[in-house]
């Protein structure tokens, strides 16, 4: 996921001074690869395993560490006057049965703030919140709600409101039929009923996981912010705790509000010698706990892992941020100290013997894709394996034998000099996957007696003690009369109606290739 | 005088002038050939050589697949879906033309059918009637990129009076056994040859050039003591996915991104209760449903998942092969390509080893600078990605990713907490800077001729 901040707000985090080369290459190392940047912009991946980096705030007090101009545990100002929402009695059957809430006060927006805050809403949407199926999350201006909220299911007739962005009030049915969010997320809800968040004074301040009221929307004149998630799964909390902790980070004051999360750390033992031995550096406990400490994890002894770190739960997680603070660019290069002999597939073995053959009987390898079309995978008949979902039909079949793929390749290539000879080995899908070797020759004098000297001699030296009876047969590709079949495959002259199209004589072979033939 | 040289010679005797190819015909022989030996006779001033050139009318791939299959605007109207939005992305363009010629209309994302019959279009006849094509039928088909101009050479020879009056007796050219065996070579009057003539072209047969760079990638894993696996490209979800502890509603798992198959696969019972486990422990969801669906393999990280099943530490595995993503193809996307693999499961290895064999391996690849930076993968608990270094375009480019296993993958498949080291990379962008290629579809799509000509691979 891609997040585009301006350097003049991200810099604002910054507790100290750092040359801007020196910031990009901390940004890359910290495990957030910088993608773009130029003077006033710098656009960076963010993983989803660290959401709390999709904002400025959080990706500042993340840099704040790594630089070291903070270190351990990053303090909030907290504030608590108890606020208790109020949610349905049985969950269980709600349309969002999932809520959090949480305030954050006193706070200095403006412009870069706002824009960041609807970027952290947006990517955590997609991210987390499985483009809000899963979690979806309202930032509301606390000053025009009075508290405390409480969650109701509404028939979508009896909804009525102002929606963000919108100048008149809409029924709920209209704010999924007519406007763009209600349109892209409807399916998220059932045929009549919307979940609506109201205040005390019984106005709807938003329909989720659609869209807020306008009357309570934020602006770079905000000081006060009203946080609220909802959703299909257990969760909610961390969402939360990640958008407010992000946002106190511009010195507002974190109020918690119930149901919600109360922004305590996680607490986790720490596993020195474990550590070590995954990471294989020699370091004390101490210089474990200060490379904890580097990416803003308490440790003495025991780790204190703040609320919107939901990616560390074991002690390899610890031991991957000591590893980012001690800097990937600084590990020794060693190998492992057990010695082991490798030894290749014998079937891999094999092919390259046949490979190899083939290439002395002044054949070109072709190698081909295993989905075809349907057309091409009809040519030679056989099973006939569909993808499902395939974007082109060009690409949708598995295919059931070597020969059509080949047989497209003649015809691409009419203007390439004769004689043409080309193999294929691939697997093809019977519909059980199995290995064949497959080729054609094309040239004025290409015919029958050339191509079963070719399988003649592969026999005599893959399997000379097998027994192989080849009788006069029929394949949709060869042509009547001049085609040979046995248990090990087919060979023969080409079709006329198919050589016609390559405007040369061709014969060709597609034989089984198991080991144990 | 060849002998070949004295057929020709004694045919324009009686004809005065004639083409290469009408020549060729005539005299069963290759027009190489026909114009090696007119060359050959110039040069003695015996014939005089015009070359000319024409141009015929070829069609493109696109256009020999319309000539066979309908004008995608036909094809469009044979499926002719309700909506827009059910149409297949390769039928948009079908869709488009069918606009535009009036057959069909979209309102408000609907399609809707106006005449019953498409008429015969000037672009139907056109490739039907290719030798003939006016100019304008021309521009049609270029425009639709169903048909090419290619240049042919011929040559016109005629005999000069001295041709007329030389005396036409063939020169031996070849030695032969008798010749050789009866001492008669002595008395015998060799034509002589010429590096400047033309001589037919010669091209030996050869590997494919991933099939190279697969061998070279496979050498250095058995060199570096690691064993070869493989595994189905037809994968249950539950190796794919679920036994690497992707999430059952991660995005990657969705249809847009990967290929299902209709059916269910078997999934091994004690292994699939320990990964719903971890599933459910992290997730809070699993559900064997979804595990069993069948796919094609996204990754080849699935091989290092069944290899980690079956083993014994301490081991290290590789596996190369195809995998699959439900992608769009264009010049540098492919909905099929090459993975590899390598794991080293060992309770003695840490962090520090896989960096050393990255280095390693990378190396050995023809990379000696790399840079090795945090990342993450849903199956690695410590992740990496590696950079390399190219010279020639002063920069880095990402190859590869690495990480140590994370102990829910390893945990529910080994029955142990124990180090398991992996990293791997896709190959066909090894294979574009190797070959200097600009469009990816030509590995597959090959050309014979630069499968042929393309320099050797060291």
């Amino acid at each position: 996921m891609i997040v585009e901040f301006e350097w003049d707000d991200l810099m604002s985090f910054l507790k100290g001074k750092v040359p801007r080369d020196a910031l990009i290459n901390a940004i890359d190392m910290m495990g957030t690869p910088v993608e773009e940047h130029n003077d006033e912009i710098v656009r960076i991946e963010v993983f989803p395993n660290r959401p709390d980096l999709l904002d400025a705030g959080g990706m500042g007090r993340a840099l704040n560490g790594f630089l070291g101009f903070e270190a351990g545990y990053p303090a909030w100002r907290m504030a608590s006057d108890g606020i208790k929402c109020s949610v349905p009695e049985s969950r269980q059957s709600l349309i969002r049965p999932f809520l959090s809430f949480a305030m954050v006060k006193a706070l200095k927006l403006n412009e870069a703030a706002v824009k960041g805050m609807m970027q952290l809403q947006e990517k955590l949407h997609i991210t987390l919140g499985r483009n809000r199926a899963k979690y979806s999350i309202g930032i509301y201006n606390a000053d025009m709600i009075r508290m405390p909220v409480r969650y109701e299911e509404w028939k979508l007739d009896d909804i009525s409101f102002v929606p963000l962005e919108g100048s008149e009030e809409l029924s709920g049915r209209q704010i999924l039929e007519e406007t763009e969010k209600g349109r892209a997320y409807a399916h998220l809800l059932p045929e009549d009923r919307a979940p609506v968040l109201l205040d005390a004074s019984g106005k709807i301040i938003s329909m989720p996981p659609i869209i807020n009221a306008e009357f309570c929307k934020v602006d770079a004149n905000t000081t006060n912010l009203f946080i609220d998630s909802t959703g299909t799964s257990p969760g909610t909390d961390d969402i939360v705790a990640i958008v407010a902790t992000s946002l106190a980070e511009r010195g507002g004051i974190i109020q918690p509000v119930s149901p919600g999360p109360l922004f305590l750390p996680k607490r986790m033992p720490i596993d020195y010698d474990r550590i070590r031995a995954l990471l294989g550096l020699e370091m004390s406990n101490m210089q474990i706990d200060s490379f904890l400490n580097k990416m803003r994890i308490g440790a003495v002894g025991e780790a204190t892992i703040p609320p919107y770190r939901i990616d560390i739960t074991r002690q390899m997680d610890l031991a991957e941020d000591v590893a980012i603070a001690y800097g990937y660019d600084n590990f020794k290069f060693t190998l492992p100290k057990t010695k082991l002999f490798g030894r290749p597939l014998p079937s891999q073995v094999f092919y390259n013997e046949i490979r190899k053959l083939m290439v002395g009987f002044g054949f070109l390898e072709i190698r081909g894709f295993n989905l075809v079309s349907p057309l091409a995978s009809a040519m030679a008949g056989g099973a006939n394996i569909r993808v499902l979902n395939a974007k082109s039909s060009e690409y949708s079949v598995l295919r059931p034998s070597l020969l059509p793929g080949l047989y497209h390749l003649l015809l691409r290539n009419k203007d390439s000099e004769y004689p043409q000879k080309i193999f294929e080995i691939g697997n093809v899908f019977t519909p059980e996957q199995k290995v064949r070797l497959a080729g054609f020759i094309a040239h004025s004098e290409a015919g029958f007696s050339e191509i079963k000297g070719i399988v003649d001699a592969l026999h005599t030296m893959v399997a000379p003690d097998e027994e192989l009876k080849w009788a006069s047969g029929s394949h949709p590709m060869f042509m009547e009369g001049r085609t040979a079949v046995s248990d090990w495959g087919v060979y023969g002259e080409l079709a006329p109606e198919l050589s016609q199209q390559v405007g040369m004589p061709v014969a060709g072979f597609e034989l089984k290739l198991e080991t144990d033939l | 005088m060849h002998q070949y040289e004295a057929r020709i010679l004694e045919a324009l005797k009686k004809r005065k002038k004639a083409k290469a190819s009408e020549l060729a015909e005539m005299l069963h022989m290759s027009w190489d050939a026909v114009s090696r030996m007119a060359y050959s006779l110039s040069r003695k001033k015996l014939v005089a050589l015009d070359k000319i050139t024409t141009t015929k009318t070829l069609l493109t791939e696109e256009g020999q697949k319309v000539l066979e299959n309908g004008i995608p605007e036909k094809q469009f109207l044979e499926i002719l879906p309700k909506n827009v939005s059910e149409v297949p992305p390769d039928m948009k363009l079908g869709m488009n033309w069918a606009v535009k010629r009036g057959w069909a209309e979209v309102k408000d994302g609907r399609v809707v059918r106006i005449i019953q019959t498409p008429p015969v279009t000037e672009e139907e006849r056109a490739l039907r009637n290719l030798n003939n094509l006016g100019a304008e039928e021309l521009v049609l088909l270029r425009k639709r990129k169903w048909a090419y101009r290619k240049t042919a050479t011929d040559y016109v020879i005629s005999i000069t009076p001295q041709g007329e009056e030389a005396e036409v007796k063939a020169q031996t050219t070849r030695i032969t056994p008798e010749l050789l065996l009866s001492g008669r070579f002595r008395q015998t009057k060799f034509a002589p040859f010429s590096p400047d003539q033309p001589a037919p072209k010669r091209w030996p047969g050869r590997f494919h050039p991933m099939v190279e760079i697969i061998e070279k990638v496979r050498r250095i894993f058995l060199e570096l003591g690691f064993t070869e696996m493989a595994g189905p490209y037809v994968e249950s979800a539950f190796w794919d996915f679920d036994a690497l502890f992707v999430p059952q509603d991660h995005p990657a798992r969705e249809m847009q991104d990967t290929f299902y198959i209709d059916g269910t696969a078997e999934i091994p019972k004690g292994l699939a209760d320990k990964v719903e486990k971890a599933h459910m422990d992290s997730w809070g969801n699993w559900d064997a449903k979804e595990a069993v669906r069948r796919l094609l393999r996204t990754h080849t990280t699935c091989v290092s998942a069944r290899a980690l099943a079956e083993v014994k530490p301490p081991a290290k595995i590789f596996s190369v092969d195809w995998v699959f993503r439900n992608e769009t193809v264009d010049y540098k996307h492919l909905a099929e390509f090459h993975q590899v693999e390598g794991i080293v499961y060992d309770p003695k290895v840490n962090l520090c080893d896989l960096f050393g064999l990255l280095k390693h391996f990378f190396s050995k690849l023809g990379f000696e600078k790399i840079r090795i930076r945090p990342a993450f993968f849903p199956y690695t608990g410590i992740s990496a990605e590696v950079d390399v270094w190219l010279d020639s375009k002063g920069k880095w480019m990402e190859l590869g990713g690495a990480g140590i296993f994370r102990p829910e993958v390893v945990e529910p498949l080994t029955g142990e907490a124990c180090p398991v080291l992996a990293w791997g990379l896709g190959l066909e962008r090894l294979a574009m800077m190797y070959y200097g290629l600009d469009d990816i579809r030509l590995l597959y799509n090959s050309n014979i001729d630069w499968l042929r000509k393309r320099r050797v691979f060291i």
